[in-house]
């Protein structure tokens, strides 16, 4: 609450040297989502992915989702954050507890790439039946060819890139 | 403009006056541009101009599996299973989507992609119309057009006769069963083709709907006659199609040329003897002759194909090659299934040797080969066997190879099956007639694994060409492969790498000697550590476990030497036979060196109870290089008697 | 008795003689009354002689022969290990070996084709036929499914080569003794090559003849100018294209690189064709030209005034419509319509207001543009 009032009063002075907008208060501008907080005993284990605040995108890390939605004039924006969302909740899912890293999804000509990382705990077998299925039943839902492009680590450890 | 020229040519030095009459000429002269064509490119064009950029990498797995090591198959049952596993998935979400096709009628593609909604389910309650069921027919599903067809019936529907013939037709074709969903690509990969023994057993379903279809005909025309012969020559109900087809003739109809092609080819069913046989066949074609109905290339594979039944005398071979040329005469040109058809005519297994298939790669080589029989897959496979066990010759062998992998010729392999076979009789020959060296580098190191697996079989052959040679050096390479194809419960292979190893005169090196120790030992653990439950384990020999301990000592290992001396001594009720006494012999000489002389009095023992007659010297060398002390002499003296210290 | 009489002329394979040779022997102390009855009289006599004929001395050289042959036998393991020591070595032998079988395996001798004319003609009926039968079955003692229709002089062909002038009229212990002859370096070759190749092919004698493929001779049964002239066959549609679709997938394998597989779904339809484009499979739309979708005035005429608000109002909608990507024709010209028909419920309050112009009569225009669409429909 002082911090604000203190901002409405300094823009009050209209001085440009010091001149403090409320959307620059340390409180306004404090994000905390796709951050991690540094627990007590410091093992909290980030892969590279969380490790880099969202800022970092397209600096040290890139995007889940590739797709042309979200440029100007690009078709069914809102559609596609969607069926993104549900790609990704039907991969968690029918690979239960197998992923390891976040799933990315490329989008090109009206093909879906799935990729990710998972982790080796079921034998190769299942994992292709698996595949499959996830190719096969997502194509069915989202009527467009979809492909799987899957990395395997023999330990989740494996992509942790510090603990905090 | 000639004036001018002139006028200039007086005035300016030679040569530019040259050029600048050239120049003054050329505008005369009228140039067409003529602008090209616009060439109309498919949807599918791009990306084969793309696609022929791509080369096989010898290095990877094929394209269907991961590319991940964990996801990599080794074996060909892995590369079965994976592929199999994958499908077997795709079909469990096929299964979904029809038992929930009510929640799959979303439009989220627009326009919509037929192939990716859900398949129109039809049962007894179904409001049908002809639309369906001519779009059932041309979509060939086979049920779902009987149980259309059935339901238009009960309501008493005319069915027009234009769809009555193609149900028949349909039916005729997949004799009443389902055919195999095109999308599965993999099944129909990996499904073993039954060489001919499909077609020799009846499998035609007699009195089913098709028939009742022709029955339902009154007058059948032609075009009905054909089918159901057709129908019935393909699924071997060669009597009734024979029947039928004389049927047809007594009523003047003019039958269609494929019906004569199956009457052609099912003729060893309708005549026994030989010649009977292709009088026959000479009477077929003639009436095709006198009814004016043009041959095509089926009418030819199907008399080569009679001619192949029909033994191995010269007429037939001569009747095949005037076949040949009467087909040509008529530019029907011979497809590979017709060369398949002349090979396996003139190379009889039992026959006379027949250079035939240089002609045949005459004819063929450099060229881009396209599907036009369903007999066309069997040309490689059979060419390949030819060049192996017919004539050994590794230069043809080489160029059937290479037309394989020609354009797009690789399509025409096959199946797996046939694939498989295709390269065992390849690499077999390869191994036989090639240096071992040039062999190994030019191709088993590119084509295996991911090309081509071994079978056990093969590796024997290989193995053996390596023993030959002495060619140790590819032994852990080879070794490693038995493991990873999964051959090591073979007894032949396991004796062989043994016999290999211990006789190889080339491993003194000491990096040699060490690897050689750790596939003995590793083969020791592999048989060591079966799993209880396995149906075929294989078990040690005495002489197996001795050239172990040969090889484990050869390297020092002189402690898991001892654990194989004591499998020896203590089981053996389970080990069959004794090991070789040089092998004892040098366990020996490591006990003195070790100076651990009651495990060497535990082997003299060992070797008394099987009887060496050399096993005293064993203990005077023991008696002599070490100084033992009295309850070791004692033992010795029991072991050997005691007139032997003296 | 015919076998008792070829065995002993013939060159055999090893094994097979020395299952025959205690036959022989058999048959030679017990009389041929004992023979097989199918046997013809003629036939017994002829064998009486060739008993008779023989010699002790040819049926000691025989054991001998055989003995020693038996001995080749088990040394052929030795040779075994030796075999294909290097590359070369290997190759040469093979050539070598395949070489020198042919020369061998070519002449025939006198004595054996003389033995199978004396059965031949024991036998009766069509001589020649018998013995070319015999001879070919003696040549190639496999190749069991040879046509009998071979002709003799085919199979003397290969006999010309021969390098021993022999005198026709032997004896048959001559005769038995040449065959022997012939038989043990053939026998011990095929042992060397046996263990590495095999057997039934070097027992055969292998055709060197080129085969030509474009030979002129022709079966004459379809006269090719004529064939051309006849109509191709236009029946069984459905079969022919489920052949085809069948051929097809029988080449369709799993697709072996990433641009295959595009290839393979854009033949399925399943994945956008290239280039891509933007109106693929809109084929409803085609069939409509730009213009319906942009000048929809006309949709106008007939009720609008062609004046005043209302008919601004409306020329605004046909513009908003005209832009609108979304919609088809057909649900323009509903949506103009809905306006139509809302404006003829509203026409009291819209004449009130003085939004009609003058003596215009909206019921009147909507009835015939009514009227004019139902007749054009």
């Amino acid at each position: 609450m002082f911090h604000i009032r203190n901002a409405i009063q300094m823009l009050g002075t209209r001085v440009p040297q010091n001149q403090r907008l409320i959307h620059t208060t340390s409180i306004y501008q404090k994000s905390q989502s796709g951050r991690y907080r540094i627990t007590p005993k410091r093992d909290f284990p980030l892969t590279y992915e969380m490790a880099n605040a969202p800022h970092y995108i397209m600096q040290r890390k890139s995007w889940n989702s590739w797709n042309t939605s979200n440029v100007l004039g690009g078709p069914r924006p809102s559609e596609t954050a969607v069926e993104d969302m549900f790609i990704r909740k039907f991969v968690t899912g029918t690979w239960h507890s197998l992923f390891v890293s976040e799933i990315i999804i490329k989008r090109q000509h009206n093909l879906i790439r799935i990729a990710g990382i998972i982790r080796q705990a079921i034998s190769a077998r299942k994992m292709y039946f698996l595949i499959g299925y996830t190719e096969e039943l997502l194509s069915f839902w989202l009527q467009c060819p979809v492909k799987l492009e899957l990395q395997t680590v023999a330990d989740k450890r494996d992509v942790i890139f510090k603990y905090i | 403009m000639n004036i001018s020229s002139v006028y200039l040519k007086s005035f300016i030095t030679r040569s530019c006056g040259q050029r600048i009459s050239a120049c003054l000429f050329t505008t005369d002269v009228k140039e067409n541009i003529e602008i090209p064509k616009r060439i109309h490119r498919g949807p599918t064009d791009i990306l084969r101009a793309l696609e022929s950029t791509v080369k096989r990498d010898y290095t990877a797995a094929h394209y269907k599996y991961h590319d991940d090591p964990y996801l990599i198959p080794m074996s060909n049952l892995g590369k079965r299973t994976f592929a199999m596993a994958q499908e077997a998935g795709r079909k469990a979400a096929y299964w979904v989507r029809q038992e929930n096709a009510d929640l799959f009628q979303h439009q989220e593609a627009d326009p919509m992609i037929k192939s990716f909604a859900p398949k129109i389910m039809y049962n007894e309650s179904s409001e049908v119309t002809i639309q369906d069921l001519n779009e059932v027919i041309e979509k060939s599903y086979v049920f779902d057009a009987v149980t259309i067809y059935k339901l238009l019936k009960s309501k008493n529907v005319d069915v027009p006769a234009v769809a009555m013939q193609q149900l028949l037709e349909l039916l005729c074709f997949y004799n009443h069963e389902e055919p195999l969903l095109e999308d599965f690509i993999e099944e129909r990969w990996f499904k073993q083709s039954f060489k001919g023994k499909e077609r020799q057993r009846k499998t035609w379903k007699d009195g089913d709907l098709a028939e009742e279809i022709f029955i339902s005909f009154d007058n059948p025309n032609e075009e009905a006659y054909s089918a159901i012969i057709q129908g019935m020559a393909k699924y071997g109900q060669v009597d009734r199609s024979w029947q039928l087809f004389e049927e047809a003739l007594s009523k003047n109809l003019l039958l269609s040329v494929d019906a004569y092609n199956s009457i052609i080819g099912v003729a060893n069913f309708l005549k026994e003897a030989y010649d009977l046989r292709w009088t026959f066949v000479l009477d077929m074609l003639s009436m095709m002759a006198q009814a004016k109905v043009k041959p095509n290339l089926r009418t030819l594979n199907n008399v080569l194909k009679t001619l192949s039944t029909m033994g191995t005398s010269k007429i037939v071979k001569e009747n095949a090659l005037k076949t040949l040329a009467e087909f040509r005469a008529m530019n029907i040109e011979p497809s590979l299934a017709s060369w398949y058809y002349i090979l396996i005519t003139f190379c009889k297994e039992r026959g006379p040797v027949s250079p035939i298939l240089k002609n045949i790669m005459n004819e063929l080589e450099g060229k881009d080969l396209q599907i036009k029989d369903e007999k066309d897959t069997f040309f490689f496979v059979t060419a390949m066997d030819i060049c192996h066990h017919h004539l050994h010759d590794l230069e043809l062998a080489n160029r059937v190879n290479n037309l394989l992998n020609l354009h797009n010729n690789y399509d025409l392999i096959g199946d797996s099956y046939k694939e498989s076979i295709y390269y065992r009789h390849y690499i077999t020959l390869l191994c036989k007639t090639e240096t071992l060296e040039e062999f190994m580098q030019n191709t088993y190191l590119k084509l295996v694994p991911h090309i081509y697996v071994p079978e056990p079989s093969v590796m024997l052959e290989i193995l053996k060409c390596v023993e030959a040679n002495d060619a140790v050096e590819y032994i852990p390479r080879l070794w490693s492969d038995v493991i990873i194809f999964d051959h090591v419960n073979r007894e032949n292979l396991i004796n062989l790498v043994l016999n290999i190893l211990v006789s190889s005169e080339n491993a003194e090196s000491a990096t040699l000697a060490e690897r050689f120790s750790t596939i003995a030992w590793d083969i020791w653990n592999k048989i060591e550590n079966q799993n209880e439950n396995k149906i075929n384990k294989i078990s040690f020999t005495g002489e197996m476990l001795g050239k172990i301990m040969t090889l484990l000592l050869k390297n020092d290992d002189f402690e898991k030497a001892c654990i194989v001396m004591d499998k020896l001594q203590n089981d053996q009720t389970t080990v069959l036979g004794v090991s070789s006494f040089e092998a004892l012999e040098l366990f020996v000489n490591h006990c003195v060196k070790e100076k651990l002389p009651s495990k060497a009095i535990s082997c003299i023992q060992y070797a008394v109870d099987s009887g060496f007659e050399d096993a005293a010297n064993l203990a005077v060398t023991l008696n002599t290089s070490l100084t033992l002390d009295e309850t070791h002499l004692s033992k010795l003296s029991v072991i050997v008697g005691p007139d032997v210290f003296k | 008795m015919l076998n008792i009489n070829l065995l002993r002329a013939l060159r055999l394979k090893p094994t097979k003689l020395i299952k025959a040779a205690p036959l022989c022997t058999k048959k030679g102390k017990t009389s041929s009354e004992s023979s097989s009855s199918s046997s013809s009289d003629d036939e017994r006599a002829l064998n009486k002689t060739n008993l008779k004929k023989r010699s002790e001395e040819a049926r000691e050289k025989l054991n001998l022969l055989l003995t020693k042959m038996v001995q080749e036998d088990s040394s052929k393991e030795k040779s075994s290990l030796k075999f294909a020591k290097a590359k070369d070595h290997r190759k040469r032998d093979v050539r070598k070996e395949a070489g020198t079988e042919s020369v061998k395996s070519e002449p025939i001798d006198k004595g054996v084709v003389k033995a199978v004319q004396d059965v031949a003609e024991s036998l009766g009926g069509d001589v020649k036929q018998t013995e070319s039968e015999l001879l070919q079955k003696l040549l190639n003692p496999v190749k069991e499914e040879a046509s009998s229709t071979l002709s003799l002089n085919d199979l003397f062909k290969g006999m010309q080569i021969d390098r021993e002038v022999k005198k026709v009229d032997t004896s048959r212990a001559e005769q038995v003794r040449q065959a022997l002859q012939n038989v043990q370096p053939k026998a011990a070759q095929s042992h060397r090559v046996t263990k590495k190749r095999k057997p039934h092919q070097l027992e055969s004698v292998p055709i060197d003849e080129q085969v030509n493929l474009h030979i002129e001779q022709r079966l004459e049964i379809f006269n090719p100018e004529e064939v051309c002239t006849w109509p191709d066959s236009s029946m069984n549609s459905t079969w022919h294209a489920l052949h085809q679709r069948e051929l097809q997938l029988s080449v369709t394998h799993p697709p072996s690189n990433y641009f295959q597989q595009m290839i393979l779904w854009t033949n399925q339809g399943k994945i956008w064709k290239f280039p891509i484009d933007n109106e693929q499979d809109l084929d409803e739309e085609k069939k409509v030209y730009f213009t319906e979708h942009i000048f929809l005035d006309k949709h106008l005429e007939g009720w609008c005034p062609s004046k005043g608000p209302l008919r601004h109002f409306m020329e605004l909608v046909c513009v908003g419509l005209s832009k609108n990507p979304y919609l088809t024709v057909q649900m323009k010209k509903e949506h103009i319509e809905w306006f139509r028909d809302y404006f003829k419920e509203k026409k009291q309050l819209l004449s009130e207001v003085g939004a009609f112009p003058a003596g215009f009569d909206i019921d009147q225009g909507v009835q015939k543009v009514v009227e004019s669409n139902e007749k054009s429909n």
